[in-house]
This record gives structure tokens, sequence and C-alpha cells, in this order.
């Protein structure tokens, strides 16, 4: 499991989690949206 | 919050929350990905699993104002103090927790074990309740498939009540109450409608709504942080056999309210022997046409009447498709 924490413009946190299969297949274009904080694997 | 001298409990009084999302039509879905050139929604990333956020709308706050009225000794107030998430299943609008496969169910049991952990480790927080609302009889307000968490900074009075009854009964017998219940329901039999190794499926004996069902780990495990691997797929596996036979009861997508029950994260876990880890379902159906509504006697009085026999319910769902040996 791949935790990514966000936070949105407005402070708000948004965290992402992925598995294997869909981390592989997201787009470059769709990494990096937001302020990462924090990044982990689990 | 409000303080109620009368039942002893807080009541959140959260006013922004009148101007939340109601009902948008499913081409202005918020919890939608956002769509090339379309508005901006809750969630930015085209692809993902699972997406975890913090409410818009609150009740409660991570940085909560000080109360909108000055509270006296009869009536205290104090900040709505904790954390209100939403869990995202997933980015099709139309799908539900029913149509995930036992894979999919497993790996969002790991994104509710994380969340559990990280808000139960931050210091305010006592109680992590893990839920769902789920249908327009219950409320819902927007219909993408979503969870909800509320990490609360005060023990929730339902909470409270049910901790009390664990203590009593750890303290009269030094047995946990709901290994006791597990037994019990098991050796009867009549209220058990589906199990595997490790956890089980019943209408309690002192159900309150027809179709209310318990879904409990067989062993004695706490909370989700105690979960192994093999719990996890276990949970996941009796979780879509559930879900699926509510939805084959009438032949629609059943309503409900699903709730989950564990060890407070308050600090020492020795002082919870008693909590076991548990999901609680409320399907407001007493029939395919028929509610059950919390009127004068539920609301007023807090004695539930339930219509029916836990006895017959759960031999319906039962009977229902699908069995676990179809997997």
């Amino acid at each position: 499991m791949h935790r990514e924490v966000t936070v949105k413009e407005d402070g708000r946190l948004l965290v992402y989690y992925t598995f294997a299969a869909t981390a592989a297949e997201t787009p470059a274009a769709d990494k990096g949206i937001g302020k990462t904080d924090k990044e982990t694997s689990l | 919050m409000r303080w109620n001298p009368v039942m002893a409990e807080w009541v959140v009084t959260a006013t922004h929350r009148q101007d939340r999302t109601f009902l948008p039509p499913a081409d202005y879905c918020p919890l939608c990905p956002t769509a090339e050139g379309g508005f901006p929604t809750e969630v930015p990333r085209s692809k993902y699993d699972f997406v975890v956020f913090e409410n818009k709308f609150p009740s409660l706050m991570k940085n909560p104002g000080e109360p909108a009225v000055v509270g006296s000794d009869l009536y205290p107030v104090q900040p709505s103090l904790g954390i209100c998430e939403v869990v995202l299943y997933s980015s099709d609008h139309k799908s539900t927790l029913t149509d995930m496969p036992v894979e999919k169910l497993a790996q969002l049991i790991k994104v509710w074990r994380d969340r559990y952990e990280q808000l139960g480790a931050r210091d305010e927080i006592r109680y992590v309740f893990i839920f769902e609302n789920k249908g327009e009889a219950i409320g819902v307000t927007i219909h993408h498939p979503h969870g909800q968490i509320y990490a609360f900074s005060h023990m929730p009075p339902r909470i409270e009540r049910e901790l009390q009854s664990e203590a009593q009964h750890f303290a009269n017998t030094k047995r946990c109450l709901h290994c006791d219940i597990i037994k019990e329901e098991r050796g009867d039999g009549r209220r058990v409608f589906a199990e595997n190794v490790g956890f089980v499926a019943l209408i309690p004996f002192y159900a309150r709504y027809p179709y209310e069902t318990h879904i409990y780990a067989k062993q004695h495990i706490p909370s989700l942080a105690d979960f192994s691997e093999e719990n996890e797929t276990q949970l996941a596996q009796l979780l879509h056999v559930v879900l699926n036979k509510f939805d084959h009861l009438f032949g629609f997508s059943l309503p409900y309210m699903m709730v989950m029950h564990q060890r407070p994260t308050d600090g020492d876990h020795s002082a919870y022997p008693g909590s076991h880890f548990h999901i609680e379902f409320y399907p407001p159906n007493r029939t395919a046409e028929k509610l059950k509504f919390l009127a004068g006697c539920e609301s007023g009085a807090g004695t539930f009447v339930n219509d029916t026999l836990p006895e017959e319910k759960a031999a319906e769902l039962r009977a229902v498709k699908p069995h676990l040996e179809d997997f």
C-alpha cells in the first residue's frame, strides 16, 4: 500500500492510497498535484 | 459543543453544515475526479484506488473556533475539537461497496486501519469512528460511493455506554462481553447467517432494526490495528457476502448505516480489556416498501420497538444468495 499525503489549497489534508497495480498505471501528469508533505510506502 | 445536563452528553452545533452540497446531479459530483476542462472537484487526480480527505463541512475541527455562545455552570460549552474525514471508495460514481471484489475490500480494510492508526495517534483523539451512510433513506446528500471517519476528542455517549458494559462484564467474569455474545450466538445458531474462519455475521438477540447485522471477529481482536493479513482477507470475504445478501434481499441496493466499534485510542490499551472489533449495520427497511422510523418511543423514550423476530430475519438472510461456498 502506498500513501501519498498532500495538502489542498485551503489547508485540508488529501491522501491518496494506491496499491501495486494502480500505482504503476498512474500517469506522470497526475503525480505532483497539490503540495506533498510526506510520502510513505507501507 | 453544548452540554446537555439532562442526558449528560455533548451536542455538536455545526451551523456551516446547513450549506453543504445536497444531492448534486451526477455530472456535477464534487467527489468525482476533476475532468479535463471541468469544474474543480475534491479530487484533482484522475486515477486512484482510494482517497481520504478532510471534510469541507466538518462537524468537528482540528482548529475549532470558540463556541458561538458563552457557557454557564449549568450549560458548559467547548470547542468542537476533532477531525472529520471522507473516504472515497472509487472514482466510479455509480459503484457501491457491494460491487467491490474481495481483493479491493481487503485493500479498503488496510486504508481503514491506516486512518485508525494515523488519527488515533494524535493526542487529542479519544475515539476513531469509521462509518458509512448509504442511500437517500438514511439522509445521504452525495451519492458517490464514500464512507466517513469522525475522530472524536470526547467519548461519544453510545460508545461510552458500550465501554461501561464491557468493563462491568469483565469485572464480573474476567471475560470479554463480545466473546461471550459470539459464543452464545454461535451456540444457538438461529441468528447466525454467515461465517468463515475468522468472522461471523449475525442478527443479534437484541437487534433494534429488522435486518440489523453485526460482523464480529471470532477471535478477541480489539481493533483494526490488531488485524493480521489473514484477518483482512477473512473480513473482506464476509463483508462481500453480507453486502451482496443485503442487495439480493429485496432486489435493490439496500440503504444502511454501517459503523465500526473498536478500542478507543486515548492511551493505555490495557484500560480496555473488553474492546472487541465489530461492524454494525442498521438497514432502515423492514420490508421492501416500508422503513423503520425512529419515532416517539425510540426518540423520546429511547426504547426501540422491533416489529420482527431476529431469528426469522436471520433465516431470510441465510437463505438469500450469495453463500460463502459460492466463492
